[in-house]
């Protein structure tokens, strides 16, 4: 044997492909198992609760968990102090908290308690990510809006209780409109009017969104308008004649109108990029929920805005959020789980969700003072009665985030005409609405 | 008698010492290469198994087992024969954007140059630039409002694309992306192959009468025959398997403009939760890189000790 030849670079090489190749199929292999993007966590509540009574583990997005002294972290500690447990918490992103969750479940474990959104509480009850509580939560039901508890079900069982609750407003800039001349719209004729009124050279009127956030956005207009997202028994009711006409004045004033910034067709996945014009004071009006103000507040501090209800048409309507905490269905420790989260939704301890800038979800919150202290929060704690919840169905997240946000795209990229694609959407719409 | 036990004795020791010496590297091999295959084989048996069955997360305890259903599914299904085709696009133009801009980038380092080592180093950096590094950098650069590419091209143009939002320009830019973070790679493999080829072969072929393009194509490339071949092989891998160059940009859209086969098999095990077609799906990307494999052994490992022997 040629000891040069065994040696040389060329042998290194080859043997360094096999090598790369068996890599790429081992990654080929457990591509789908794996979860795409890692988890940052924050244990803010093993600080001063050095309890006994064991731990519990508490998962939540990110910004709801927030940094180590966050409200929560403290909550979390003041329960652990009174209870005699360690109260972990865990955040994680967004987009991948709920595919975390079910994955884990899938495998046999999970948190003892979770906050989640409320439009995923159907599909983690369906996934047997969350326990039904329905036996223990009756004894707390009537702090809550019958709405929110709703929203917090799946199938006639209640699977959390509300932790925040939302919806979506119109912000505006105030300047703008006082320039023009303009009076806050409050319906869909003013708004469009108003849009039109304020588009032109670098500035726009009204924002958009792509992909979900386009589809997110158009539950109030399809509502408002007289139409409904599914029928009773859960096919699909959102291309009636009313939901065409709502859906071809939504997409209209995009499309046809032009009242939007053309850099709105790439607001496909963050709400950072959905307020950055908004922002920037390129455009005068837009929709979104509470959580939109912390960032335009952040990019721009001087920015003089208000926030008035959706305008309307047929009927008043926004789409309702929030989040909902339930206990693990896995949870090690299930009885002090629901405890946390009794305690945690309770009276006393509002505070600290408010001191997060949320609105807690309890029924009381409605007549406060605190609700009356601050205008920017009074629209949306005036809009609950009005909000609706989208339907608690298993697949929900595939039908806004899947069909009706390419149904969407489809649209905005000038590839169907908005009829035809809300048409077209109704038959994918079935299919996951059934899967 | 007793000469022919000792001879019998003899030649069974030293039997047993070549049997020993033969099988003593399998020994040493071998711990790892159990658990290398134990990590490779599981998931990908695990995976091929749950394509027969009808299995969601959304149902936990009621998987049934539907045959190929899910194939025959997926091979119906016009976003799956879509991301399919663009797959192979994808990774073509990877292919051709990344090896011929290494090639260029290779034979210009391979010559005496101004401060040659800088430039190298220079050269490798964003191959060493974490992905999400590379988004935020690229995103920030291609901003339709506020990047620094828009803001050049708008005294030229009244209305610069949204590159990454824009369904023609979308998958380009990726491509063009992903390039400017793997042709260090290729690059530095072909570099290495081409530093190993003697000068005098160059003065034969140049006593020969040869031109640059004759001497580039009969004594650089046959020379550096096996760095292109792995640097062909690891660029279509790595594009079919590149996951995160496009999610981290587009998700797949705008539209299904940049879905390839690993974003719908992530959208479909993570969005769908419909865990069955998602490892149909796998399974399916696992064949064509099974295939890609025994392609680059045949033709590298094979074929080549011949060829060489007759040149």
């Amino acid at each position: 044997m040629n000891p040069n030849k065994s040696l040389s670079r060329r042998r290194l090489l080859t043997l360094g492909g096999g090598v790369a190749a068996g890599l790429t199929l081992a990654a080929c292999g457990t591509g789908p198992a794996s979860n795409g993007g890692g988890e940052t966590s924050s244990s803010g509540g093993d600080g001063g609760s050095s309890g006994g009574g064991g731990t519990l583990e508490l998962w939540g997005n990110t910004s709801i968990i927030g940094e180590a002294d966050s409200p929560l972290a403290q909550a979390a500690a003041a329960f652990g102090e009174e209870f005699g447990v360690t109260v972990n918490l865990q955040g994680i992103p967004t987009q991948d908290l709920v595919p975390k969750l079910t994955t884990t479940a899938a495998g046999g474990s999970g948190p003892d308690i979770a906050i989640v959104d409320v439009s995923s509480i159907a599909q983690l009850a369906a996934g047997q990510v969350l326990a039904d509580i329905s036996s223990q939560s009756g004894e707390v039901a009537g702090d809550f809006p019958t709405e929110l508890l709703a929203g917090a079900s799946y199938d006639g069982k209640q699977y959390g209780l509300p932790y925040t609750t939302n919806n979506v407003a119109l912000y505006y800039n105030k300047a703008m409109l006082d320039s023009a001349g303009i009076a806050v719209p409050t319906t869909w004729d003013e708004l469009r009017d108003a849009a039109i009124e304020l588009t032109g050279g670098e500035q726009y009127g009204y924002m958009f969104g792509a992909q979900g956030q386009g589809a997110f956005l158009f539950w109030p207009w399809l509502w408002q308008n007289g139409g409904q997202i599914v029928n009773d028994d859960m096919t699909a009711a959102f291309a009636s004649d009313a939901g065409i006409e709502a859906f071809e004045f939504y997409a209209g004033m995009a499309m046809t109108d032009k009242v939007a910034p053309p850099e709105f067709i790439a607001s496909n996945a963050s709400w950072d990029q959905y307020v950055a014009p908004f922002a920037q004071e390129r455009v005068a009006m837009m929709a979104i929920g509470p959580w939109g103000t912390f960032p335009v507040q952040d990019a721009n501090p001087d920015l003089d805005f208000g926030i008035a209800p959706l305008p309307s048409r047929k009927e008043s309507a926004s789409v309702l959020g929030g989040a909902a905490v339930g206990v693990g269905h896995h949870a090690q420790n299930a009885e002090m789980a629901w405890e946390f989260v009794r305690w945690m939704t309770g009276s006393e301890q509002m505070h600290y969700i408010q001191d997060t800038g949320n609105v807690p979800g309890r029924t009381e919150v409605v007549e406060s003072d605190w609700a009356k202290e601050d205008p920017l929060r009074q629209v949306f704690i005036e809009q609950i009665p009005v909000s609706r919840a989208r339907p608690a169905i298993p697949t929900w997240g595939d039908v806004e985030w899947g069909v009706m946000a390419n149904m969407w795209d489809s649209v905005i990229q000038g590839q169907a005409a908005p009829a035809d694609a809300l048409l077209a959407a109704v038959d994918e719409a079935n299919n996951a609405l059934s899967s | 008698m007793t000469t022919h036990v000792t001879d019998a004795r003899l030649v069974a020791a030293r039997r047993r010492r070549i049997l020993r010496r033969r099988f003593e590297p399998v020994l040493y091999i071998a711990p790892a290469f159990i658990v290398l295959a134990a990590i490779i084989a599981f998931p990908v048996l695990s995976a091929i198994g749950t394509s027969f069955l009808d299995a969601s997360l959304l149902r936990p305890g009621q998987d049934t087992f539907t045959g190929v259903d899910n194939y025959v599914e997926l091979l119906a299904d016009p976003t799956f024969r879509s991301a399919f085709g663009r797959t192979f696009v994808w990774a073509g133009s990877a292919l051709v954007v990344q090896v011929g801009l290494a090639l260029v980038i290779a034979t210009t380092l391979n010559k005496k140059l101004f401060a040659r080592g800088v430039v190298r180093t220079t050269l490798i950096i964003p191959w060493v630039v974490p992905t999400v590094l590379v988004a935020l950098i690229w995103r920030f650069l291609l901003d339709p409002v506020s990047g620094p590419i828009n803001d050049l091209l708008r005294p030229i143009l009244a209305d610069p694309p949204i590159w990454l939002a824009d369904t023609r320009w979308a998958l380009p830019m990726l491509v063009l992306i992903s390039a400017w973070k793997w042709t260090p790679f290729s690059a530095v493999i072909i570099l290495a192959g081409l530093q190993q080829i003697p000068r005098e072969l160059y003065e034969a072929a140049m006593m020969d009468g040869a031109n640059a393009w004759r001497r580039f194509t009969s004594v650089t490339v046959p020379a550096i025959r096996t760095s292109l071949a792995l640097v062909t092989l690891t660029t279509i891998s790595g594009a079919i398997n590149n996951f995160n160059g496009i999610w981290m940009f587009t998700r797949g859209g705008p539209n299904g403009a940049t879905e390839i086969l690993t974003t719908y098999a992530y959208r479909t095990a993570f969005v769908q939760f419909d865990f069955g077609k998602a490892s149909a799906i796998s399974v399916m990307i696992f064949l064509m890189m099974l295939v890609l494999a025994v392609l680059y052994f045949y033709a590298i490992e094979g074929r080549s000790p011949k060829k060489r022997s007759v040149r």
